[in-house]
């Protein structure tokens, strides 16, 4: 048994106590000024104290009212109330009378209120999310306290309490919006009837009809929403990844329960962010202008974007950050324009966040701090600003359509709520409107009344400007429950062939409210004559969708095709995942009237997951028909997944799958001998022996044969396995194959012969493959648990199971035990007693060296860059780790790297699907269907699985992460590692930048064949299209640099050494782009897509100019002739550059 | 069957008066001499949003509590009101299958065995024409259907829940109560016009009327106690709710007078100690809302439980509370109905 140092370390830690007992409790310095030391601004900014406690304590969120006072809720409730404990959370009313940026006056309006996570003024009162309640609450005698208090909406769940309804602001047209976060399953009893939302989303509701309808779902925990100047809406998730995402109706994010598709955020790597403004108004210099800020509460700091129009959505980039910190309780969660237009801040101030990880009475919580903070520009002007409650109808109207500073419109609009609508509709209308914004504004400004001037909005629909356009169809989605609007249909008919794909996808989400019966074929168009992205093809799938009935009953009674061309008619079927039109369509292909091959993997797809036994002969029939490789893949693929997902076989005929047998393709080959066995076809076997019993076989086809014979299955099957297995002239890869597929059969003898194997292997190592294998399959992990019970087995190849066996989410201990015996293994202790968590912690902060962790953390043997991204860059089974550091104590790292499964974070629980035959599935569902469930699995395999193969679905207690990989490592090795994780994210050197670093690359294995020699072709010939090249994925260190000692030696020739990397850069316009290059120059040799571009043969740094000649993906290769390198990086410094973040 | 009458004309003081006074009862209720309620009884109030909401001003409770009269003691009270619930009582569900929600339902039943169960479903199957109205796969297509379909699959959807709470209390159940819900209020425009619901719910009443004799329940007709029969008018006269569903405290003020005298009780003459028992029921009701639907389930009791599980030790320290305050109720009634009596 391989013991190391640090596991020594664990058996027999002496470490002893030297200092006290709350060695854990660090606990920042609460001063105001040492919170003020921290702050790090950008040019021209100052910070100042606008309110702390005790008269704000934890706020949680603030909105201002159109008085200019800012509204602020806190929680020292939160987590859980306390049996005995009043609720007694406040809102408190904060202003500024002196114009000072101090507030000077503070009003606690209401002082019993439980875990209030919104507040929103207007109305002549204001609306507070109270747990499961939205509360309206009210000053009815002018003592400035709240006296009447009334329920507006009931039933928002409560199942985590940072997660319950929050998020609340007034659109521009006059209706409350309002979120809630994943876990939280609401059923509002509305006068409309019930409305639910299971998981997170976004709620509108109009205070005037009572009405409250979900806009979109999903998102983790989507804290943050802001409209832009158009009314476009974008959401921040504090639990997510993906930075800005840009949200429309019926739109359906990450982790919504059971959808079975999902748009994804515009910032994919983002660390979580709560809260979200646009930066606005004349008092901030103007290159803040329209800058989405989102607090970044786990990293201290305030992140910012930038957003321009890509297709029928925006595309973010990261800006420069607005405000950093390094002070541990500094938590910055809301962010909002104030009236003088600085920039304000809420800090809830808590050294600990949440509650899921860290116990809800932890006595390092804070329950008595609160803090907000003012940014402003000294040097500027404050913007100007008159209260909106003290114009006149005319100066509101004006204020409503001219003002330029954000805040002044949004406060006016809720100021125009509580005003006479006749007198506020007859100022506006006394108003010239001369530009299309202004029209906009005036559209919403009637709405906010529930007075829309229906006129103006469908007027918007003319407008040059595609974003009014846009906007115009929004305000009339919004009304088109509203009988008295006629002709709203020709409308959007109009609009989903705009050549602007923003309004198109207005028009077909406006189309969804709508009752013709033609909606579906009238928002089919919206596909054609554009390049379609995916957030319009997800609106055009939801409305085939949600409108099935009325084109699917059409079809039904009329036959025929009820859209424009097949085309529809396929996307439409495959939306409702039914083979509506099948025969149609399959006719067509074959009269080789569709010549993309991408639209026959389609048609295949579709008629593979929906297609009756005759559509499939149909398909089959295409198969053998066709030349073309891609096509028979795509029907033969197709088939496969009719059989095992529905249980569906071809009609007619089934012989024909034999000609296949002979393809020299491995892929069609392998599709068609699974399909062999599963159809029975005896014929097939005699191949199948034969491709297993050849030590030349690629082991794509022996897999395959495998799961063919097993399928064919009988005495026949079991008996070649067990002969091949003895057979002393096979090899153990050979062996370990055929065991595979034994255990599946005769699962006891299978265990038989997997123990005669593994007491018999050349290296440990081998036996993972034999042990995951028995893991995987319940019967067999009993079999070889029983059949183990009596034999040994070396210290090494019983830890490599057992290591197995404690991170498989199926928790075999029979397996566990037994293997403890058998290979003479103490139990794993991984957990460290109170005294050792402390001595282990002061060495991490006394003595960690972060440079060093990092290394350890990027070392292959410990996989944590497989699983785990930092940043943009990494795997993506595990959680993103790019603020860890500075969200997580110390003692949670150590916890979490010792026992994985002590603590699982929010969202990567791990399913375990176990199927009747024993197999077992771990993972997380990516899709499921009324047919079908999707898992993705460790290696980021997705799993299709047969609901009615399903025998049982838990969520599993064991993390993913495998247990003992620390094991491996020195004591010293382990604490430079935690502090490495420890700095992650914090003010310093392992902060992500917004630098936009190549971090992504690929490299070329040690050792890689070449297509000639390098004497012969130079360095170009790594710029070939060459099949032996298999490149590997490889990233970037946290400070974007690449380890050139980590990159392996691609080819050696004498004392020539090349090393290969290749990146993309995606470029957005077509042009010279300034790209800058850091490392030892005279080693480098760099090609843009195959040509090769000038360096100075000297120096350290270049920045130098790539000429771009098209749009898209371009690939950078570099190539380094030398060893001595140390670490280079490669940075795009143009606006019209992205850098590649997947491959 | 006993058939409980309330009421149909009640003058309202509400100036002045704690409960509307009784002062001229059209129809005497049926069991005035049997006390409805008896000592000891443990009272359920199942239903949506219109039970649930009643915990937070206590009207509906205080008012059987003192309608008992000085005969009966030691009565308790649980509001198990579920906003959005339906008679699948697919709302209480959370990460599981709309069952889940059944199940919650059943456990609590079966945990507190109550010996008086009210019950109050119908107005979301009228107010969700050609639109699901519960989540439970066996029944959200037809909820969909056609009105036919979705009464349908509603009364068979409450005899299974009548069935399951009957089994779960076991013997100590003594009484089923179904309610007709109240009239919807047409408060004009831009609120929704409820005369056409409130014509299905006056089918939803008489079904519910045929249904409760059927099952053996007895009935009270809140639909028509608060004026569903007579109003047809396109804005209705009396203003009891806030959005035409929802009660004001005004809304629940009158209701539960009608309720009391709908179970034959009288009502009680106002006093500062009413005021008194109607807050310790509030917060007696708070604290059971803490200890039966806390927050934070997933980590007390649901999946995250082996991370933070432990703090769900907490959640049982809300039962001395709760009796502490039932035990002031029961002295705040002696003092009021001894008063009422002298």
């Amino acid at each position: 048994m391989k013991i190391t140092s640090f596991s020594i370390f664990l058996f027999f830690s002496i470490c002893k106590i030297g200092f006290g007992q709350r060695g854990l409790t660090k606990i920042p310095d609460t001063s105001i000024e040492a919170q003020l030391e921290s702050f790090v601004l950008p040019e021209g900014a100052k910070i100042n104290l606008f309110a702390s406690e005790p008269v704000v304590r934890n706020p949680i969120h603030m909105n201002w009212d159109s008085q200019g006072r800012l509204w602020v809720v806190g929680s020292p409730l939160y987590p859980h109330i306390k049996p005995g404990q009043e609720e007694s959370d406040q809102l408190v009313i904060l202003e500024d009378t002196s114009g000072d940026g101090v507030a000077d006056k503070h009003t606690v309006f209401a002082n019993d209120l439980h875990i209030p996570t919104g507040v929103l003024p207007g109305d002549e009162g204001v609306y507070v999310a109270n747990s499961n309640d939205v509360l309206f609450l009210k000053d009815t005698n002018g003592d400035g306290k709240a006296d009447h208090r009334e329920v507006i909406l009931s039933g928002f769940g409560t199942e985590d309490t940072h997660h319950i309804v929050h998020t609340f602001r007034w659109g521009p047209e006059g209706m409350m919006w309002l979120n809630q976060s994943i876990y939280i399953h609401t059923h509002l009893d509305t006068p409309y009837g019930i409305r639910r939302l299971l998981g997170g989303g976004m709620w509108h509701y109009r205070p005037e009809t009572r009405r409250s309808e979900v806009f979109m779902k999903g998102l983790v925990n989507p804290w943050g929403h802001a409209f832009d100047e158009w009314g476009q809406s974008f959401m921040t998730d504090g639990a997510g990844g993906q930075g800005i995402n840009f949200v429309y109706p019926r739109s359906v994010f990450v982790a919504s329960p059971g959808a079975s598709r999902r748009v994804q955020g515009l910032n994919p790597g983002q660390p979580k962010l709560c809260g979200l403004e646009v930066l606005s108004g004349s008092h901030i210099p103007k290159h803040w202008q329209g800058v989405l800020a989102s607090p970044d509460f786990r990293g201290h700091r305030i992140k910012t974007f930038r957003l321009r129009d890509k297709g029928s959505a925006f595309e973010s980039t990261e800006y420069k950050e607005l405000l950093a910190s390094k002070h541990g309780a500094f938590r910055p969660i809301d962010v909002k324009m104030g009236p003088d237009g600085a920039i304000y801040v809420a800090d809830l101030y808590n050294p600990i966040i949440q509650h899921g990880e860290v116990d809800f009475r932890d006595p390092r919580r804070d329950h008595k701090h609160g803090r907000i903070w003012r940014i402003s520009f000294p040097s500027r002007e404050p913007s100007p600003f008159t209260k909106p409650s003290q114009m006149n109808a005319k100066e509101l109207a004006e204020a409503l359509i001219f003002s330029e500073e954000n805040i002044v419109r949004e406060l006016a609009t809720a100021e125009l709520r509580i005003r006479k609508p006749d007198q506020m509709l007859s100022a506006l209308n006394s108003l010239v409107i001369k530009d299309d914004l202004h029209a906009v504004r005036k559209v919403w400004a009637t709405q906010a009344l529930n007075r829309l001037d229906i006129g103006l909005a469908k007027g918007l629909i003319q407008s040059k400007s595609h974003n009014a356009r846009a906007a115009g169809l929004r305000a009339l989605y919004y009304d088109a429950s509203n009988k008295n609007y006629k002709n709203i249909v020709p409308i959007a008919e109009e609009a989903v062939s705009d050549p602007s794909p923003h309004v198109r996808l207005w028009a077909v989400s406006l189309l969804a409210q709508l009752e013709s019966p033609e909606t579906v074929k009238i928002a089919l168009r919206a596909l054609e004559g554009i390049e379609v992205d995916d957030f319009l093809d997800f609106a055009v799938w939801s409305i085939c969708r949600e409108h099935r009935d009325r084109w699917v009953n059409e079809m039904k009674t009329k036959g025929g095709n009820p859209f424009d061309n097949l085309t529809h008619l396929l996307f439409a079927s495959s939306a409702i995942g039914e083979p509506l039109g099948a025969d149609q369509i399959l006719a067509s292909i074959e009269k080789e009237k569709t010549k993309n091959d991408q639209k026959v993997w389609e048609v295949a797809n579709w008629i593979g997951n929906e297609g009756s036994p005759s559509h499939l002969e149909k398909l089959l029939s295409l198969a053998t028909k066709s030349s073309s490789v891609s096509r028979q893949h795509a029907c033969l693929n197709a088939l496969l997944n009719a059989k095992k997902i529905r249980k569906i076989t071809p009609s007619g005929d089934l012989q024909s799958i034999i000609q296949f047998l002979e393809s020299e393709n491995d892929t069609i080959w392998s599709t068609a001998v699974k399909l062999a066995g599963l159809f029975k076809l005896e014929i097939a076997r005699p191949s199948l022996e034969k491709v297993l019993t050849n030590k030349q076989s690629k082991q794509i086809r022996k897999n395959a044969a495998i799961e063919s014979l097993i399928a064919l299955g009988g005495k026949k099957t079991r008996q070649f396995f067990d002969q091949q297995i003895l057979d002393e002239q096979n090899t153990y890869e050979q062996k370990i194959t055929l065991i595979k597929g034994q255990l599946k059969l005769q699962p006891y003898l299978a265990a038989k012969r997997a123990i005669n194997l593994l007491q018999d292997l050349p290296n440990a190592q081998v036996s993972g493959r034999v042990f995951a294998a028995f893991i995987g399959n319940r019967g067999a992990t009993q079999a070889l648990s029983k059949e183990l019970q009596t034999k040994k087995l070396s210290g090494e190849v019983a830890l490599k199971g057992m290591q197995l066996a404690e991170s498989a989410p199926s928790r075999p201990n029979a397996l566990i035990s037994v293997l403890q015996k058998a290979g003479g293994l103490k139990p794993m202790k991984m957990s460290l007693s109170q005294d050792e968590m402390i001595a282990m912690i002061e060495r991490v902060n006394k003595q960690g060296n972060a440079t060093r962790g990092e290394r350890v953390y990027r070392r292959e043997s410990l996989q944590c860059v497989v699983c785990h991204a930092i940043g943009e860059v990494g795997g993506v089974i595990g959680p993103n780790l790019v603020s860890i550091g500075a969200s997580a104590p110390v003692d949670y790292l150590i916890e979490s790297l010792l026992e994985p499964s002590k603590k699982i974070k929010e969202g990567y629980h791990t399913n375990l699907v176990t199927l009747k035959n024993g197999d077992s599935f771990a993972g997380g569902i990516l899709s499921e269907t009324a047919s079908e469930l999707v898992v993705r699995d460790l290696t980021g395999k997705h799993n299709r699985i047969a609901k009615v193969d399903i025998g049982s679905q838990i969520i599993s207690p064991v993390s993913l992460m495998p247990v003992g990989l620390t094991t491996q490592l020195r004591e010293d090795e382990f604490v430079d590692l935690v502090r490495f994780m420890n700095e992650l994210g914090k003010e310093g050197r392992y902060k992500t930048s917004n630098n936009r670093f190549a971090r992504q690359w690929e490299v070329l294995p040690a050792g890689s064949p070449n297509p000639g020699t390098i004497h012969h072709y130079g360095v170009e010939m790594f710029t070939q299209d060459f099949n032996g090249y298999k490149w590997v994925p490889f990233y970037a260190m946290v400070g974007g640099g690449i380890p050139m000692d980590e990159v392996p030696v691609a080819l050696q020739r004498r004392a020539d050494e090349y090393q290969v990397l290749r990146t993309h850069i995606e470029v957005t316009k077509p042009g010279k782009h300034m790209m800058r290059l850091q490392g030892k120059l005279s080693q480098m040799n760099l090609f843009l897509e195959k040509e090769k571009i000038e360096l100075p043969p000297n120096g350290g740094e270049v920045d130098f100019l790539v000429d771009c000649k098209t749009t898209g993906k371009q690939e950078i290769l570099l190539v380094f002739h030398g060893a001595d390198s140390t670490e280079f990086s490669l940075e795009a410094l143009s606006e019209d550059l992205r850098m590649n973040k997947t491959f | 069957m006993k058939m409980l009458q309330p009421s149909l004309y009640l003058p309202i003081l509400l100036s002045t008066m704690f409960f509307p006074l009784r002062s001229a009862q059209a129809s005497s209720p049926l069991v005035a001499d049997i006390p409805f309620l008896q000592t000891g009884d443990r009272v359920a109030f199942v239903g949506g949003g219109l039970i649930e909401r009643a915990r937070l001003n206590g009207y509906l409770e205080t008012a059987l509590t003192l309608g008992a009269g000085p005969k009966v003691s030691g009565l308790k009270f649980r509001n198990l009101g579920w906003s959005g619930d339906t008679v699948f009582n697919d709302a209480r569900s959370y990460f599981g299958k709309p069952k889940e929600g059944r199940d919650r339902l059943k456990k609590i039943i079966a945990e507190w065995k109550p010996s008086v169960v009210f019950l109050n479903y119908g107005t979301e199957v009228v107010l969700s024409r050609g639109r699901a109205w519960t989540d439970e796969p066996a029944a959200s297509k037809r909820s969909a259907g056609s009105w036919d379909d979705s009464t349908g699959v509603f009364l068979e959807g409450y005899r299974k829940m009548l069935e399951e709470i009957r089994k779960e209390a076991g013997d100590d159940l003594r009484k089923v109560v179904v309610i007709a819900p109240p009239p919807l209020e047409n408060l004009g425009s831009p609120l929704p016009d409820h005369q056409e619901n409130n014509r299905r719910l006056s089918k939803v009443r008489d079904a519910l009327q045929t249904f409760a004799k059927e099952r053996n329940a007895d009935f009270v007709d809140l639909f028509r106690a608060m004026g569903g029969d007579k109003s047809e008018a396109a804005v209705s006269p009396k203003i009891y709710t806030h959005d035409g569903l929802h009660f004001t405290r005004y809304g629940y003020l009158e209701l539960a007078g009608q309720f009391a005298l709908g179970l034959g009780y009288e009502t009680i003459q106002p006093h500062t100690l009413t005021e008194n028992l109607r807050k310790t029921i509030i917060e007696k009701n708070r604290l059971f809302f803490h200890r039966w639907r806390p927050a934070n389930e997933t980590y007390l009791y649901l999946f995250r439980k082996h991370e933070q599980g432990n703090n769900a030790k907490e959640i049982p320290q809300f039962d001395p509370i709760i009796e502490e305050r039932e035990k002031e109720i029961e002295e705040l009634r002696k003092l009021i109905l001894k008063g009422s009596q002298g």
